[in-house]
C-alpha cells in the first residue's frame, strides 16, 4: 500500500485540496493507498514514514531530499489533477 | 411532538452531534458505504471535541494575562488572529447554549451559495465557497458578533430569526466576494481555474486594482533573493511561538512579575514567560488538529454534494493555494504588514485606546501574504510592499473598532479575526448593527448581490467564459472518470 502525506503551511486548506486530488489520481491509477494531511512544521519530521510526500513547490526545500524510500514532489497548481498525475507517475516510475 | 423537541435539544442541539450528522447524511447521499459514513460521523464528532479542548485551553491560558493587563493599565489586550476570533465566538455562544446554531448558519450559507450558482444566469454568481475550516470559523464569528450587538448580555439563546439572517448574509458574502476575485485570481495563477474562498477577497481585489496604479508589474518580487531565516515562517508551530513570545512576552515584561502568580521554585521569570507564551502554540496546535479532522470529513461531503449538483462551478479555495504561484510574495507581505501592524498598535497606545491589539501569526502571514501576491501581480514589488503595510495598519485599527462593541462579552472574548475583510467590511457591519439593529444585515444581502451584476455589465462578453473550458474539466473530477 502506498502511504502518502500532503502538507501545507497550516495543514488546513491547501493540504486538504492536495489530498482530495491525489486520492482521485491514485484511484484512476488503480493503486491501493492511504493519504494523510498535515502542516509543513509537523510533516517534515514524519516524511520518512511515507512513500510519497506532496507539497507546494516553495516547501520542497523544507523536506529532506527524495531518496529510495520517500519521494518528495513539489506542485505549482495544487488543484491540477493533470500536474499531480504527471509528477507522481514520474516520481514513482509508473 | 415532545419527542421531536427532545431530539432537537438533546441531539441536534449538540454542536458535535449535529455536524457529525451532516457528514453522515452527506456521505449517504453520495452513495458511500454505510461504514464509511459512520466513520465520517465519528471523526467529525471526535475532531470537534478536540477543537473544543483547544478553544477552552486557549481562553484559560490567555485570561490571566488579559486580567493582569486590565488591572495594571485599564485596557483590554486582545489578539487579532482567526483562531482567537473563532475561540471567542464559540465560547460566548456556548455560554448561552447556542453553539449548535453555528452549524445551522453554515449549512444555510452553503445551500444558499449552491442556489445562487445554480441560477447564475440571473445572479451572475460563478463561484462556490469550499474552504471548510473558514466556513465554520466565519459562521461562528459572524453569529457571535451579530448576536452580541443585538441581544447583549441577556443570556438569552440565539433566536432562529437571527440564525437565518446570518446564514443568508454569510452565504451571500461567500458567493459575491469569491466571485469578485475570479479574474484577479486567474491572472495571479496564470489561469489555474479556481478562485479564493477565504477571509480577504475584497482585500485581494483592492490590492490587485490598486497595485496596478502604484507599481510596475514587470518588477516582480519573485526575482529577488530573500534571506534564508524567513523560511522558519514555513513552520507554523515555530512561528506561533516566536510571534507570541515577542508580543505577549513584551507585555508580560512591562506588567512585571508581581502581577503573575507562579511557582518561583520551579521557574525563572524568563522561563515562566516562555512557558506561558508557548502554551498558545500548544492550544493552537490542538485547535488545528481538531479542525483538520472534522473539516476533512465536512469538505469531502460538501465537495461531493456540490460536484453532483453543479459540475463545472469555479471552486473558491484557501488563499494559500495562490502562494505557489508567487513564492516570495507572502514573506514580503509578512514583513511590511508587520511594520504596518506595529504602527497601528503604537497609534492605539498613543491615543489611549481602551483596546490594545496583540498581533497574531495568521493575519500577519496568510492575510498580508495574500494581499502581497495579488498586489505583486499587478504592481510588482513596490505594490507588494506598500499595500500590505497599509493593510497592517487597517487590520489593527479596524479590529480594535470591532472589538470595542464586543469586548464587554466578558472573559470569553480573547480576540477578533484580524483578517482584512473582517477589519473593514465586517467591522462596519458589526458597528452599524450595534446602532441600527438587525435591519443592517438584512439590507446588506441585496446590496452585496448587486456587485456581481455590476461586474457582469462591465464584461458581458467574457464573463462566463473567463474560466477556460479545459481548466474546468481539469478541476471537475466527474469528467475524469
Amino acid at each position: 500500500m502506498l502511504k502518502v502525506l500532503a502538507a501545507c503551511g497550516n495543514g488546513m486548506g491547501s493540504s486538504q485540496i492536495i489530498k482530495m486530488r491525489i486520492e482521485q489520481v491514485l484511484k484512476e491509477l488503480g493503486l491501493k493507498f492511504k493519504v494523510d494531511h498535515t502542516s509543513v512544521g509537523e510533516g517534515k519530521n514524519q516524511a520518512k514514514n511515507y512513500d510519497l510526500v506532496l507539497v507546494a513547490q516553495q516547501f520542497v526545500k523544507d523536506f529532506p531530499a527524495s531518496d529510495e524510500k520517500t519521494k518528495v514532489v513539489g506542485l505549482v497548481n495544487l488543484l491540477s489533477a493533470k500536474e499531480i498525475r504527471e509528477k507522481v507517475t514520474a516520481a514513482l516510475n509508473l | 411532538m415532545d419527542f421531536v423537541l427532545q431530539f432537537f435539544n438533546k441531539f441536534l442541539g449538540q454542536a458535535p452531534l449535529l455536524l457529525g450528522t451532516v457528514v453522515l447524511i452527506g456521505y449517504l447521499l453520495l452513495g458511500r458505504k454505510w461504514y464509511d459514513a459512520v466513520a465520517g460521523f465519528i471523526k467529525t464528532y471526535v475532531g470537534f471535541r478536540i477543537l473544543q479542548v483547544g478553544t477552552g485551553g486557549l481562553v484559560a491560558t490567555f485570561r490571566p494575562i488579559i486580567v493582569a493587563v486590565y488591572d495594571r493599565f485599564g485596557v483590554s489586550a486582545l489578539v487579532i488572529d482567526p483562531y482567537y476570533g473563532q475561540t471567542s465566538g464559540m465560547q460566548v455562544l456556548d455560554s448561552v447554549n447556542s453553539l449548535q446554531y453555528v452549524g445551522y448558519v453554515m449549512i444555510i450559507a452553503f445551500l444558499w451559495n449552491i442556489l445562487l450558482v445554480a441560477f447564475k444566469k440571473h445572479t451572475k454568481i460563478r463561484a462556490l465557497f469550499l474552504t471548510g475550516h473558514i466556513m465554520y470559523q466565519q459562521s461562528a464569528v459572524l453569529l457571535w458578533a451579530l448576536y452580541w450587538v443585538i441581544t447583549g448580555a441577556t443570556g438569552a439563546e440565539v433566536g432562529w430569526g437571527l440564525v437565518i439572517v446570518t446564514g443568508f448574509l454569510m452565504g451571500t458574502y461567500w458567493s459575491v466576494a469569491s466571485n469578485l476575485v475570479i479574474e484577479a485570481t486567474q491572472d495571479v495563477t496564470d489561469g489555474a481555474g479556481f478562485s479564493v474562498g477565504h477571509q480577504q477577497m475584497f482585500g485581494a481585489w483592492i490590492a490587485y486594482k490598486l497595485g496596478a496604479k502604484i507599481g510596475n508589474r514587470e518588477k516582480d518580487v519573485n526575482e529577488l533573493n530573500l534571506p534564508g531565516w524567513l523560511s522558519v515562517l514555513n513552520d507554523n508551530v515555530v512561528a506561533n511561538v516566536v510571534i507570541m513570545t515577542f508580543f505577549v512576552g513584551t507585555l508580560m515584561l512591562i506588567i512585571g512579575k508581581d502581577s503573575f502568580a507562579y511557582d518561583t521554585n520551579r521557574y525563572y521569570w524568563g522561563t515562566y514567560i516562555f512557558e506561558t507564551t508557548s502554551l498558545f502554540a500548544v492550544y493552537i496546535t490542538i485547535i488545528l488538529t481538531g479542525v483538520r479532522m472534522f473539516v476533512a470529513e465536512l469538505t469531502n461531503s460538501f465537495q461531493g454534494i456540490s460536484e453532483k449538483l453543479l459540475p463545472g462551478t469555479v471552486p473558491a479555495v484557501d488563499c494559500a493555494i495562490t502562494f505557489g504561484f508567487s513564492p516570495n510574495a507572502p514573506a514580503y507581505g509578512f514583513i511590511f504588514g508587520f511594520f504596518g501592524q506595529m504602527i497601528g498598535i503604537a497609534t492605539l497606545i498613543l491615543i489611549n485606546s481602551p483596546i490594545l491589539i496583540i498581533a497574531g501569526f495568521i493575519a500577519l502571514f496568510f492575510d498580508n501574504g495574500t494581499l502581497a501576491v495579488f498586489a505583486n501581480r499587478s504592481g510588482g514589488r513596490r505594490a507588494a510592499a506598500i499595500i500590505p503595510f497599509f493593510s497592517g495598519i487597517i487590520q489593527v485599527l479596524g479590529s480594535a473598532l470591532a472589538l470595542s462593541v464586543l469586548v464587554n462579552g466578558g472573559t470569553n472574548v480573547i480576540g477578533w479575526m484580524g483578517m482584512f475583510d473582517w477589519a473593514t467590511v465586517w467591522m462596519g457591519v458589526t458597528l452599524m448593527t450595534s446602532v441600527f439593529g438587525i435591519i443592517i444585515p438584512i439590507l446588506l444581502i441585496p446590496l452585496f448581490l448587486v456587485i456581481p451584476q455590476l461586474q457582469y455589465r462591465r464584461n458581458k462578453k467574457n464573463y462566463f467564459t473567463t474560466m477556460m473550458a479545459d481548466t474546468l474539466a481539469e478541476v471537475n473530477p466527474s469528467t475524469l472518470k
